[in-house]
């Protein structure tokens, strides 16, 4: 009963202290405003729908060793993405933790190009929770994610995150229910401001905001800002060849300074991302 | 079961014989109907059952008006169409001629296409006009020309509340509604309609029955059994729901009476059960009208009087059930009207009635007696592009009155102001008039202004209302007063992108305690709405809205806001599959800060939620046909609140979180 107990007790302490965003690197740069972007692997973790604007094989690995100094809150996450005909499959894992505490996640996702304008995505989430000498536990839910081309140079997205209120052990909102929806909207080829609301089942809303801007081919530079939690990012991405590597870093108001990284190959990508996905989108009207 | 039996066995007999389908009910119709509805309901006006006004809508859909012999009254009966609408409809018809197909609309210069699309369900086309009152033929045109329409509801909420947990109610679950309506043409109606709500034993617990005809040689109109009575602007007589203060800031405030119609509600008080005629008599229409219906009342034992009357329609208890239909009126008048062409519309009308019981008053005010009569007067004048209308009603005591002008500036711009002055003792039975509180008649002396123009870049709506209420009420000793407006902006900056921005703004007199003494202090209400609908296709449509709410009472230090955010999806692969689905996310201060969410439901049916505390409400919505006579609709929703241990107050507190309904419902057109 005791062991049941502290099973719980650690369970709702980490749901409070919560500690995670979503990765890779780029998003993070971008306060996590990314919702309506989505153009790179990790949108498996954020909008799945994103994924289908992608006509090229991608994979992608993010760590990030000590957020807010703490080591044991170290996480890594790896996804890889497959564009088919009937739209793009998109797989990810995540692990979390130290000895102790150790959670990690199997996504499973889908994506779908309705006419070059409506993109479609769900994602299927199986996230385990074990703490040594006390068991583990698991939980599935699924993510629903769109994104829309309002202009080729405006988009919109949303997701919902946790759509089935799954929880863990027996107690609700363990694992948080999200509607993120937000803005992109390109004012140069090469320079997008990204703009979302988030809003988890229990916390007040979250505005986010970020600007991300190639100044050239190889280089890019990000940005970003967001309310509740109180947080400025910035970030930098260098881009050669098949390599996307990313850094980015924030600073929590009241958790200090963390530092993360990401590298991401695309196999058949030509140019700039969002050049490239652009080219994609145009050519097969 | 054995009332569902007869209305089925009817049903099947006739589907065997029916040929022709002339009915125009198409799927598209149900999403235009949707979207007029968002347009005149979207400014919630409480937490009340509308879907009477779902109702009167379908009676106009079933009952299209002839484009080709339509007066603008008449054709101002649909909503959206108001006068300019109408005169423009007309002008070409004069011009031109006779319309040859609805399709003809959108050649009109200045009529807006998106209208045309809203408004052309509830239009039809006879091409010879002279043909309209000609006599029903042989027997084959009679089948040909019959629809039966069956519906069937069935309504369950998932949860089991505490009036059920606690065996307070005396019956089930489950809310049932069926309704039978035959129709032939666009003359004969008869209608039977049984409803059950939750916790109600019996399934035909309230029932009504009419039959209906129309345009039938001298006769105009006439309805037996149940029934109900429009006049003029509503002082006297309306239907007991009709559309407030809304977004549109001109279509609500003019009414147009129909005289007479059929009752096929399901709100069980209100309505007259007897018998009502109108016969044509050159430019003069004569109409006769008796009553004589029970109705639910509180009685006190020892006085005999009546204290209180229920509208509710809830018989689920033993003390609900002891107060049904427990008094009685008896109700008998006449009305006149005369019409020249479509410029002016004079009316007048006198009833009286006699209650069973005494009224047992509050207060001075209040109503009390047992024999009432009523006269009163209604004019409405048209002439070039100005319009003058408004309604006279004495009681005996005193005089209300409503007026209205309307001056059509442009085509694209309509200029709305009117007065409403309701005495103090001045009480309707049976009216619900325009103002401040939805439908009442008394102590109330109010201004509205409002302009809807048409801009170059997008639609502007704008309405500004000031109210008083000048004598004591039972919550407020003093006199009190109050102002609004409300700023409506709906623009497409591009094809299928819709954005809409609305802010309304109230600054009202309530009723506080402030140190312990009742004391008359200013509330502030705000609202803000950000909007965007985006049309991929004709298949699916995407909706997004941001809605921030905030009111402030500076005497006593409450500082409330509310938000809600929901995401909207609509997808209709093929013209008789619609699936509808919304997500919402609210978070509010309390129910004072809370917001209504108008939101889809099964043809009929209008929910318009408050939402409030912190959760997330989602729903699903199919609507499918599989055959041309049949159609299902489902429902499921879920509302969530994470922090709360029940919901809901008093027989209908739900132990837990968690509150939700699945919906079905069955329609049978034959």
């Amino acid at each position: 009963m005791r062991k049941v107990f502290t099973l719980y007790l650690l369970l709702i302490l980490n749901s409070l202290i919560y500690p995670q965003y979503n990765p890779g690197a780029r998003q993070i740069s971008l306060a996590n405003s990314d919702v309506a972007l989505s153009n790179d692997v990790f949108s498996i973790f954020n909008n799945p729908a994103g994924l289908a604007q992608l006509n090229w094989r991608e994979v992608g690995i993010y760590y990030s060793p000590a957020p807010f100094g703490l080591t044991e809150l170290s996480n890594g996450y790896v996804a890889y993405n497959e564009p088919f005909n009937f739209g793009s499959i998109s797989i990810g894992g995540m692990t979390y933790g130290f000895d102790l505490y150790r959670e990690s996640k199997v996504v499973l996702g889908y994506s779908y190009n309705y006419e070059n304008i409506l993109f479609a995505g769900a994602t299927v989430n199986y996230h385990t929770y074990s703490i040594q000498n006390y068991g583990s536990t698991s939980a599935i839910y699924f993510n629903v994610g769109g994104l829309v081309y309002i202009l080729d140079e405006l988009r919109w997205g949303f997701v919902v995150t946790n759509l089935n209120r799954a929880s863990i052990a027996d107690i609700d909102d363990q694992i948080p229910m999200i509607l993120s929806t937000g803005f992109s909207y390109d004012i140069l080829q090469n320079f997008s401001l990204n703009f979302a609301l988030e809003k988890d089942i229990s916390y007040n809303p979250s505005v986010q905001f970020g600007i991300e801007y190639d100044i050239i081919e190889y280089l890019s530079l990000r940005a970003g800002t967001s309310n509740d939690p109180s947080r400025f990012t910035a970030g930098l991405g260098i881009n050669y060849s098949i390599f996307s590597l990313d850094y980015a870093f924030f600073t929590h108001q009241d958790l200090g300074l963390t530092h993360q990284a990401g590298i991401i190959l695309s196999f058949g990508k030509e140019g700039s991302r969002s050049s490239a996905v652009r080219r994609y989108l145009n050519s097969s009207e | 079961m054995k009332r569902i039996f007869f209305i089925l066995v009817p049903t099947f007999f006739l589907s065997g014989i029916a040929v022709e389908e002339i009915f125009s009910q198409t799927d598209s119709t149900y999403l235009r109907t949707e979207e007029i509805l968002e347009d005149i309901l979207q400014e919630p006006v409480g937490d009340i059952d509308e879907s009477d006004l779902y109702d009167q809508l379908e009676q106009l859909l079933l009952n299209p008006i002839n484009i080709n012999i339509a007066t603008i009254e008449e054709l101002v009966q649909i909503p959206s169409i108001d006068i300019s609408t109408a005169r423009l409809i007309i002008d070409h018809r004069k011009k031109y001629g006779y319309f040859f197909s609805l399709n003809e609309l959108n050649s009109i210069e200045n009529l807006d296409k998106e209208l045309v699309k809203k408004i052309t369900p509830f239009l039809r086309i006879d091409k010879k006009p002279s043909e309209v009152v000609e006599p029903p033929g042989k027997m084959e045109t009679i089948t040909s020309q019959t629809n039966v329409l069956l519906r069937s509801r069935f309504i369950n909420a998932l949860q089991t509340n505490e009036g059920f947990l606690k065996n307070r109610f005396e019956g089930t679950k489950p809310k049932i509604y069926n309704r039978l309506l035959v129709k032939y043409r666009n003359q004969f109606q008869a209608g039977y309609l049984t409803d059950k709500d939750a916790g109600e034993s019996a399934i035909n617990e309230f029932s009504t029955f009419h039959i209906a005809v129309n345009d039938i040689g001298v006769i105009h109109r006439a309805v037996i059994m149940d029934y109900f009575l429009e006049f003029g602007q509503g002082l006297t007589f309306w239907s007991p729901y009709a559309y407030g203060k809304g977004a549109d800031a001109v279509v609500p405030v003019r009414r147009n009476d129909r005289i007479i119609r059929p009752y096929t509600s399901s709100t069980e008080n209100n309505f007259f059960r007897g018998g009502a005629a109108a016969f044509n008599l050159g430019d003069f229409i004569l109409s006769g009208f008796y009553s004589y219906n029970y109705f639910d009342a509180n009685i006190d034992s020892t006085t005999g009087k009546i204290t209180s009357t229920p509208v509710d329609g809830l018989h689920r208890t033993p003390n609900e059930i002891n107060k049904r239909k427990t008094a009685s009126e008896k109700m008998i008048g006449g009305r006149i009207d005369y019409r020249f062409e479509n410029i002016l519309h004079l009316g007048a009308i006198y009833y009286q009635s006699s209650f069973s019981n005494e009224f047992q008053p509050t207060n001075v005010y209040d109503i009390s007696g047992d024999k009432f009569n009523y006269t009163a007067a209604s004019y409405s004048i048209l002439f070039n592009r100005f319009n003058f209308s408004g309604e006279f009603s004495y009681n005996g005591t005193s005089v209300a009155s409503i007026n209205m002008f309307q001056f059509l500036i442009s085509n694209d711009f309509t200029f709305i102001t009117s007065v409403r002055s309701y005495p103090r003792n001045f009480n309707s039975l049976h009216g619900y008039a325009f103002g401040e509180r939805n439908g009442a008649t008394n102590n109330e002396f109010g201004i509205y202004t409002g302009f809807r123009w048409r801009t170059p870049i997008g639609l502007l709506n704008f309405y500004y209302d000031q109210f008083k209420f000048p004598y004591a009420t039972f919550f407020n000793p003093n006199s009190t007063q109050g102002d609004e407006y409300l700023v409506d902006f709906l623009t497409k900056p591009i094809r299928k992108l819709e954005l809409r921005a609305r802010y309304k703004y109230e600054n009202k007199d309530i009723t506080k305690l402030v140190d312990n003494s009742k004391s008359i202090v200013k509330r502030l209400r705000q609202v803000f709405r950000g909007e965007i609908i985006y049309s991929i296709s004709n298949k699916i449509r995407l909706r997004g809205r941001f809605e921030y709410n905030t009111f402030r009472v500076a005497q006593t230090g409450e500082d409330e806001n509310g938000y809600l955010i929901f995401q909207d999806v609509r997808y209709s692969p093929t013209s008789n599959f619609n699936l509808y689905g919304r997500i919402i996310f609210f978070k509010t201060d309390s129910f004072g800060s809370a917001i209504y969410e108008y939101e889809n439901n099964l043809t009929g049916v209008l929910t318009n939620i408050p939402l409030f505390n912190e959760g997330i409400r989602w729903y699903l919505l199919l609507r499918y046909r599989p055959y041309k006579l049949v159609t299902i609709s489902a429902k499921y929703s879920e509302t969530y609140k994470p922090i709360e241990k029940s919901l809901g107050s008093g027989d209908s507190r739900i132990p837990g979180n968690l509150d939700n309904i699945l919906s079905v419902q069955l329609d049978l057109n034959f």
